[in-house]
């Protein structure tokens, strides 16, 4: 019945390192801002590689 | 100019990343108008961080409207090499912007952002450093171990919940205790903190807040689970105690308001600008920071720009703006040595003045001055709250020792535990959550309508409102100068041209608004002359056609009545004269009635007489109406109309109403656009729902019948738990399952109920979901419209 506390004790080392990777990501800031970030996910990196490609439609 | 500038550096993309991505942008503000940024003074003020070669600022862009601001914005280092990578927070309008000093200065990094239309908008009030992330990343920080202290008890826990046989491992439970209790120590030292510090405060002061039983209850929760652990005789109530602390931060966080971009707390420094242009005795000028202004100083002032201070005009004529302080609705002419009061803007030809009395001391912000601003007036509006839970907490003390006492008759071994049962199951966790859930849902549909509370018990204040003062200015009508009305001779279009023609040339609000009635293309005036105070004269059809004041018209020998208005002459002929009136809201006139037939209606306005003779002809149940009050007055006269003890809500929109809405029971500040100022207020009103606002109001009274209801059944819950714990059959089962059952039930009736009653009340949420997305349609200027129309 030992097993039992091997699980206990990998479930609870689990469970800490999602609690550290939240209390991290909150003291990061990255709860700040709830809005911009959705907005700079949806634009493009770079402007030069359009020069490159011709623009679609003309 | 600005497409321009974009695509030297490659960055045209901007205008394919939203249709609504340009702006027309102003005639740019004067050269120098970031001068003062190269105070050093200021600018240690302003920036966040330096390091002696990067230097971070962050500037307020009240301009940010869409995906292709961020864009561009965050990509401005394309424009200039001495700017680093750029940061922009879209709730809250900033961009924060690392730069080299070495490379470019602050004052053209601001004229850099100006030219390519996101003016920054420096106030007073920026110097005032404000921090509230630390605050919100901890509530979001608890709220997280809470969670996963909840989370994982309750997996401990399910075991015993289950009786599952331990006859093999008679050491698990123990040791499921211990971690237990172990995982439940965070949540009290820190997610449960508040509640112990408001609850020890309230009771400080002789306050019993809702807070003091729900800190009794997580204390005999804890001491109660340890005890029993230690001792090995059960699992305790742990899971119900993590549960309890969780669900109470999400019901805090949900009711927390959720908009950065507004304010509730403006002063007057944040309407005044940082720096005034001072004229030195030998004619040069430098800037000047505007707290460092004295008596005797020499100011000049430029088109579109406010007097900072009260002061006498040196060189003019001026022509001010004081409707954004005075509700006065009409521009007015000041001429040498009159007196400038701060706040108005001027319009027209530089002018120089003589400060005669400092900033703080102005006949404006004297106001702030006022007694009632010097204390920290914190209005408290959940007395619903309050009220209840007094009597509750006395009852379930009172209950305790009493079932405490009779178990101490019949069986004294059980009466600690026993008490400490009653305690628990009487936390008042439901009832806690109710009004926060209620309330948080009726400020998020409140905002999708245009109407942004300060925090969710605003609605109860609503509720309680019999009595509503108006403001007439800005609020009630649409301000500025109102609707033009022409009195006298039919007007030919060959002279309908020529006035056109002649009021275009003009830049005076006046003449502004009578060229805009005219259809007729414009026929360019000969011998154009503005005389500034006066009015207005050209050549047509080889006469003198004049424009103007009737006092002027006088003085050159007509013959004009002496009425308001502007007279029109033509050669030695006195046509007629155009009249203003101020015209209503649309939909104001329709919505008023509705009001008045249930509220007390009052109307203060700052203007004069005359302005009131309009306003009842198109609101006849107007009774209390009274005109020229100064802001002190105002203010004098919301305390009188409350002296009765009814609540009474102010609706007003500029800052001579701030002290009026500083002293009401629920003061709304009405705008026309939610980025530009408003005074400290307790809820925020778009210019264009006023007429909704009956709609609100039935809605502020429906959801406190929501509350109401789920009060009661919180109440009920307690009663059935106490009457078991009461009887010493309290299971640790029993208070696992009670207590979240009770709480997620009174939240879902909470929050159905408000939505129901938003629909009972007849409100739409409009398109904006989010009141930031929306693009603004007032383009940014020196001058911006909306203060000038307030």
């Amino acid at each position: 019945m030992s097993v039992i506390l091997i699980l206990l004790l990998a479930s609870m080392f689990l469970a800490l390192c999602f609690l550290g990777a939240f209390l991290w990501s909150v003291k990061q800031g990255q709860f700040d801002d709830p809005v911009t970030p959705a907005m700079r996910i949806l634009m493009d990196d770079d402007s030069s590689t359009r020069e490159s490609s011709p623009p679609e439609h003309t | 100019m600005v497409y321009s500038i974009l695509s030297d550096h490659k960055l045209d993309r901007f205008y394919e990343l939203d249709p609504n991505a340009g702006q027309q942008v102003g005639d740019g503000p004067e050269t120098g108008a970031f001068d003062f940024l190269a105070d050093s003074d200021l600018r240690r003020k302003l920036i966040d961080f330096t390091d002696g070669k990067t230097t971070y600022i962050t500037f307020h862009l009240p301009q940010i409207h869409c995906v292709a601001c961020v864009w561009l914005l965050e990509r401005l280092y394309n424009l200039h090499d001495g700017i680093g990578p750029s940061e922009v927070n879209f709730t809250r309008k900033t961009l924060k912007v690392p730069y080299d000093e070495s490379k470019i200065t602050l004052v053209e990094l601001a004229g850099l952002l100006s030219r390519i239309g996101y003016e920054p908008d420096f106030k007073l009030g920026s110097l005032q450093q404000n921090g509230n992330d630390g605050g919100r990343r901890r509530a979001w920080m608890q709220l997280g171990v809470a969670g996963f202290a909840f989370g994982n008890i309750m997996l401990l826990s399910f075991p015993g919940y289950l009786g599952v046989p331990v006859r093999d491992t008679p050491w698990l439970p123990p040791v499921f205790g211990a971690l237990s209790l172990l995982l439940s120590i965070p949540v009290m030292l820190f997610s449960a903190r508040e509640y112990f510090q408001s609850a020890w405060l309230g009771l400080k002061h002789r306050e019993i807040s809702i807070d003091v039983p729900i800190a009794l209850g997580i204390l005999a929760l804890f001491f109660q689970s340890a005890f029993d652990i230690l001792r090995g005789v059960g699992e305790g109530y742990l899971d119900s105690l993590a549960g309890l602390v969780f669900f109470l931060l999400i019901g805090k966080s949900f009711q927390r308001r959720s908009f950065d971009a507004l304010s509730f707390d403006r002063d007057y420094t944040h309407y005044f600008p940082l720096a005034a242009l001072q004229v030195n005795p030998d004619g040069s000028t430098a800037t000047r920071p505007l707290d460092r202004l004295v008596t005797g100083d020499r100011l000049r002032i430029r088109n579109g720009e406010l007097i900072p201070a009260d002061a006498v005009l040196m060189q003019g004529p001026a022509l001010i703006d004081y409707s954004f302080v005075t509700g006065e609705s009409r521009p007015e002419e000041r001429l040498i040595g009159e007196t400038l009061y701060a706040g108005g803007r001027h319009h027209g030809a530089p002018i120089e003045i003589e400060v005669i009395k400092e900033v703080s001391q102005s006949y404006l912000t004297s106001l702030w001055n006022h007694k009632s601003f010097r204390k920290d007036h914190e209005r408290k509006f959940d007395r619903m709250t309050r009220e209840v839970s007094k009597i509750f907490t006395l009852a379930v003390i009172t209950l305790a020792l009493a079932t405490g006492g009779w178990w101490l008759f019949h069986s004294p071994g059980d009466t600690l535990r026993i008490m400490s049962a009653v305690l628990i199951v009487a936390c008042p966790c439901a009832l806690a959550l109710s009004a926060p859930f209620a309330f948080g849902t009726a400020l998020r549909i409140l905002r999708g309508c245009g109407l942004y509370l300060k925090n969710g018990f605003v609605v109860e204040g609503m509720a309680r409102v019999r009595h509503l003062a108006f403001d007439k200015t800005g609020t009630l009508t649409q301000g500025g100068v109102g609707s033009v009305h022409w009195d006298g001779t039919e007007l030919s279009s060959a002279l309908q041209a020529a006035l056109r023609g002649m009021t275009e040339s003009s830049t005076h609000p006046l003449s502004r608004a009578i060229s805009s009635t005219f259809s007729v293309e414009a026929d360019q005036p000969s011998g154009f002359q503005e005389w500034a105070g006066k009015g207005l004269e050209c050549i047509w059809q080889g006469q003198s056609l004049r424009l103007g004041s009737s006092v002027w018209l006088r003085e050159q020998g007509l013959e004009v009545p002496a009425l308001a208005g502007s007279w029109l002459a033509h050669g030695s002929q006195v046509l007629g004269h155009f009249h203003f009136t101020d015209s209503p809201r649309e939909g104001v006139a329709q919505s008023l009635p509705v009001l008045s037939s249930r509220y007390d209606m009052t109307v203060l306005t700052g203007d004069r007489e005359e302005g009131l003779q309009t306003l009842r002809q198109w609101f006849p149940g107007c009774k209390d109406a009274r005109a020229s009050l100064s802001p002190g007055d105002k203010l004098e006269a919301i305390d009188q109309l409350r002296s009765d003890g009814r609540a009474v809500m102010m609706i007003g929109d500029g800052l001579n109403d701030a002290g009026a809405l500083r002293h009401s029971d629920v003061g709304v500040a009405v705008t026309e656009d939610i980025q530009t100022f408003t005074p400290a207020c307790d809820a925020i009103l778009e210019a264009s729902q006023i007429p909704d606002l009956p709609r609100y109001l039935r809605f502020s009274r429906l959801t406190v019948k929501v509350v109401a209801v789920s009060f009661a059944i919180s109440l009920l819950y307690n009663i059935f738990g106490v009457a078991v714990a009461a009887s010493g059959h309290l299971s640790p089962l029993f208070a696992a399952i009670l207590m979240p059952l009770s709480s997620v039930s009174v939240l879902v009736i909470s929050v159905f109920g408000t939505r129901f009653a938003a629909r009972l009340a007849g409100l739409t949420p409009g398109p904006r979901l989010r009141e930031d997305t929306r693009p603004r349609s007032m383009p940014p200027s020196p001058i911006p419209q909306q203060e000038l129309a307030a």
